[in-house]
């Protein structure tokens, strides 16, 4: 049963990311790592989480060290902002794919989660959001029309309902070739997960 | 794969969205089961009842209880006889009023409605007599309570707070609808659904709720409440 589940998370999850890739902000634009990493990772993930947020600040910075810079690993942010609970987390996650317009994703992606605490409880997050605009050296025009427009929501609402067919149901979870992590699990867990992975893919070439 | 088929499920590690429906109802004056309207719920990340009887674990006595319970009581009986004949009162009027409007002889129905008014006037005068007498004391004495209360559980919003930051939840209040529904979305923590709400049948009693929430849906009524004085 497990098996067949694992089937049929990899068809949704090879599908999710082919319809992702047609999308505006394409999926490199989010992907941190060499393109020819035999191991790919899917993070599904909401700004406004904090258990995303523990897992940015005090896990990937190991992972991204170890396995990303290695080239043993491609990470891909996929936004899952879980709305009900986190009511920024749409304005946060647009506010990051719109800096992937202009090649800035994950610097934007870490200062938002490290200023999480900050714009996480506002009632209108978006004016402190824009005083992030100069100090990640965007072009501000483009930005605030970006923002405005909400030019990127329907991809975000298209990469959560990937999310959600690819298996996931909180946050942060992680898709590693066929199989899901559920949460902001130890730094020993994805060694072990991504060693194995890295092993059964690169035993195969 | 050596590792295929691993699914991790850690579901405080995470957030996840959980939609929780909830209904209030309590008893009216005839003591049929009846939606509470306009009522806030909400739901915390911990057990409110345990915090409070921790802190209260050592602290003196909460003052007057005896003196309020017995002050409650006086009250009662002249404010349960004034929504008593206010019933029939209104009741009486209505008949009296239907038998005029069906062409009918009013004499009777009205003598007794004029009956039940001359004696609901009557449990007004000795209810606005008990307020005048028995409220002053009652205030000062709350008044003593609150402020025991401020001692007592001075570090409560310390607790709570601590508590609710240690698994990332923070509360979420609804208000219920006209026939007493709300929801809420919480995360998969654990929640305990909280609400009070005034007795009608006594100015000085409430029903109180702290519930832990399991399932999807929350029912706050007489079964899973409390019913307890006003201190």
């Amino acid at each position: 049963m497990i098996r067949s589940f694992v089937v049929s998370v990899i068809a949704l999850g090879v599908a999710g990311a082919a319809r992702l890739a047609a999308q505006d902000v394409p999926l490199s634009a989010r992907t941190l790592g060499s393109a020819a990493a035999p191991v790919t990772v899917y993070e599904m993930s909401d700004f406004q989480c904090p258990f995303c947020r523990r897992h940015v600040l005090e896990t990937f910075p190991v992972l991204e060290q170890e396995y990303v810079r290695t080239g043993k690993v491609k990470w891909v942010f996929v936004n899952y902002p879980l709305t009900s609970i986190h009511p920024n987390a749409v304005a946060a996650a647009s506010f990051a794919m719109c800096a992937a317009r202009q090649d800035k994703f994950w610097p934007a992606h870490d200062v938002l989660f490290r200023n999480q605490e900050t714009w996480g409880p506002l009632k209108n997050p978006a004016p402190f959001l824009l005083t992030l605009v100069d100090s990640l050296k965007l072009s501000r025009a483009p930005m605030v029309a970006c923002l405005d427009k909400q030019e990127t929501v329907a991809q975000i609402k298209a990469d959560a309902e990937g999310a959600v067919k690819s298996g996931a149901q909180s946050t942060p979870t992680f898709y590693v070739e066929g199989n899901l992590i559920i949460g902001a699990q130890p730094i020993g867990l994805f060694r072990m997960v991504l060693d194995s992975a890295y092993a059964a893919k690169t035993r195969k070439k | 794969m050596k590792f295929l088929g691993l699914v991790l499920l850690a579901l405080l590690a995470g957030c996840q969205e959980r939609v929780v429906t909830f209904r209030v109802s309590i008893p009216d004056l005839a003591g049929l089961e009846t939606p509470v309207p306009d009522l806030i719920v909400t739901f915390l990340p911990y057990d409110r009842d345990s915090i409070l009887r921790t802190l209260e674990t050592g602290a003196p006595p909460r003052p007057h209880v005896g003196e309020l319970d017995s002050l409650f009581r006086a009250f009662r009986t002249p404010f349960q006889r004034f929504l008593l004949l206010s019933d029939s009162a209104g009741r009486a009027r209505q008949t009296a009023d239907s038998v005029r409007a069906a062409g009918l002889d009013p004499a009777a129905p009205e003598t007794a409605a004029a009956a039940l008014a001359s004696r609901l006037a009557a449990a007004r005068t000795t209810l606005d007599a008990a307020r005048r007498e028995l409220w002053p004391t009652i205030t000062a004495y709350r008044q003593d309570v609150a402020a025991w209360e401020d001692s007592v559980y001075r570090d409560y919003r310390k607790v709570t707070r601590s508590q609710a930051d240690r698994i990332f939840a923070t509360p979420v209040a609804d208000t219920t609808d006209a026939l007493g529904w709300g929801s809420a979305a919480i995360t998969s923590a654990r929640w305990w659904a909280t609400a009070r709400t005034v007795d009608p049948a006594d100015p000085n009693r409430e029903w109180y709720w702290n519930v832990r929430v399991e399932g999807d849906t929350v029912h706050l009524d007489p079964r899973t409440g409390r019913n307890r004085p006003r201190y």
